[in-house]
């Protein structure tokens, strides 16, 4: 049985690593919910170079804890390669035909999903948000985090 | 067990149907051979299991030589894959069905002998559940080509555990890619290097460097020109990355303006 996946994009990742307090709760429970095994977290390699620009305490704890963090069983980073790179052109050029923004970067995670069959991708970033349910098949949800399980009482 | 034609329901069912007045063993036994070497490549990447007792037939009619086989256990996915995917290939596909590797489509390219020699068979017609579902004629192989014409392949990497080593031939290994969840066939030099590294990183989280084949739907199915793999076991002594644990007060107040101010440099 597969288990579900969902996609986090930089904005994500990132607003969790330097501690964007709106993500806390949701972020959180999520995470809890793949250690338990019940979820996945799909994030492109842009993630990871992006995670870079964070300051921190020092480069090399910073380093250590986005190693960490891209390395968890739960966590699936999926290359940024020929079949995401000729996905995202089309999306680009559908986004310019229908003025819909979407940046180059964007363009890779929404990709992203697209090519590994992701029917959920999270984001904060009002751009990418505006395409919500407009591409795939089923048409994927672009959303900001939520947890969808139980949540603990306290 | 022998069944009677009426009572074969449940499972998949394969008619070989002889070119001639009646099927030789030759054929039967070839025919056999090359479903058996099919259903274990799809059911290993649904169940990550190549037992050989783990189908067994249910019903043997042979009037028109007829096989009934379903998994041991009575699952029913990779039943329904495989008679799922030999309709998609047999209907002229582009695109490879789910769970059918570079190695199940090979089996089913290899079953173009059938139909050739004096023993051919005319089709084999595949059911589930009783209910025909798709007819493997002579044209299998170009229909299995059609698929494996391979649309990207670049240079790259591909992450996943390591399993399966074969020296038989050409030396491969496979790797279960964590992204697409695929066993991806991955071609090393067969020198006692390699043979040894490759031993070591058995059953191991690995990150494979080399030229990734693709099919068009962006699913690795091998990796040639190996240049490097790497030991990919997570360090359990790093720091852990908690919420908020790289402070930067700038991401923490605003994750997209962050992003976009330093995406333009």
């Amino acid at each position: 049985m597969a288990i579900p996946r969902r996609t986090w994009d930089s904005s994500i990742v990132i607003g969790y690593l330097a501690g964007y307090p709106d993500f806390k709760t949701e972020c959180d429970l999520i995470i809890d919910s793949a250690v338990k095994g019940d979820c996945e977290i799909l994030v492109s390699t842009i993630a990871e170079v992006e995670a870079a620009y964070l300051v921190g305490y020092s480069d090399e704890d910073s380093e250590a804890k986005i190693k960490e963090f891209f390395s968890r069983s739960y966590v699936v980073v999926a290359a940024y390669d020929q079949p995401v790179a000729a996905a995202a052109r089309r999306l680009i050029r559908q986004g310019k035909a229908q003025q819909r923004k979407l940046s180059s970067h964007d363009a890779i995670h929404l990709a992203t999903c697209e090519v590994h069959h992701i029917p959920i991708l999270e984001t904060t970033d009002p751009d990418l948000l505006r395409w919500n349910q407009i591409i795939g098949n089923p048409p994927i949800i672009v959303r900001k985090p939520v947890f969808e399980g139980q949540r603990p009482l306290i | 067990m022998i069944m009677a034609g009426a009572q074969m329901a449940e499972g998949l069912t394969f008619t070989i149907q002889p070119d001639a007045e009646s099927a030789s063993l030759s054929l039967f036994r070839k025919s056999i051979e090359d479903i058996e070497r099919l259903i274990r490549d799809v059911d290993y990447v649904i169940t990550r299991d190549k037992s050989p007792r783990r189908w067994i037939i249910s019903g043997l009619h042979a009037s028109a030589p007829t096989v009934n086989i379903r998994p041991i256990l009575g699952d029913t996915e990779s039943v329904d894959a495989i008679a799922r995917g030999i309709a998609i290939v047999t209907a002229g596909a582009i695109e490879p069905p789910r769970y059918f590797t570079e190695a199940a489509l090979d089996d089913l390219r290899r079953m173009n002998r059938l139909f050739s020699g004096r023993d051919r068979a005319r089709a084999i017609i595949v059911s589930l559940n009783a209910t025909e579902t798709a007819t493997i004629r002579e044209d299998i192989r170009e229909k299995a080509d059609k698929i494996l014409a391979e649309t990207y392949q670049n240079l790259g990497s591909i992450e996943g555990d390591l399993e399966a080593i074969n020296l038989h031939g050409a030396s491969t290994f496979t790797v279960w890619d964590r992204v697409s969840l695929a066993p991806v066939r991955c071609y090393f030099p067969k020198d006692h290097k390699w043979i040894n590294r490759v031993k070591e990183l058995l059953e191991k989280r690995v990150l494979v460097q080399g030229t990734i084949h693709y099919f068009r739907n962006g699913v690795p199915r091998a990796i040639t020109k190996i240049e490097a793999i790497h030991d990919y076991t997570p360090d359990v002594s790093l720091p852990k990355a908690e919420f908020g644990s790289i402070p930067d007060r700038d991401a923490a107040h605003d994750p997209v303006a962050f992003l976009r101010l330093v995406r333009v440099g």
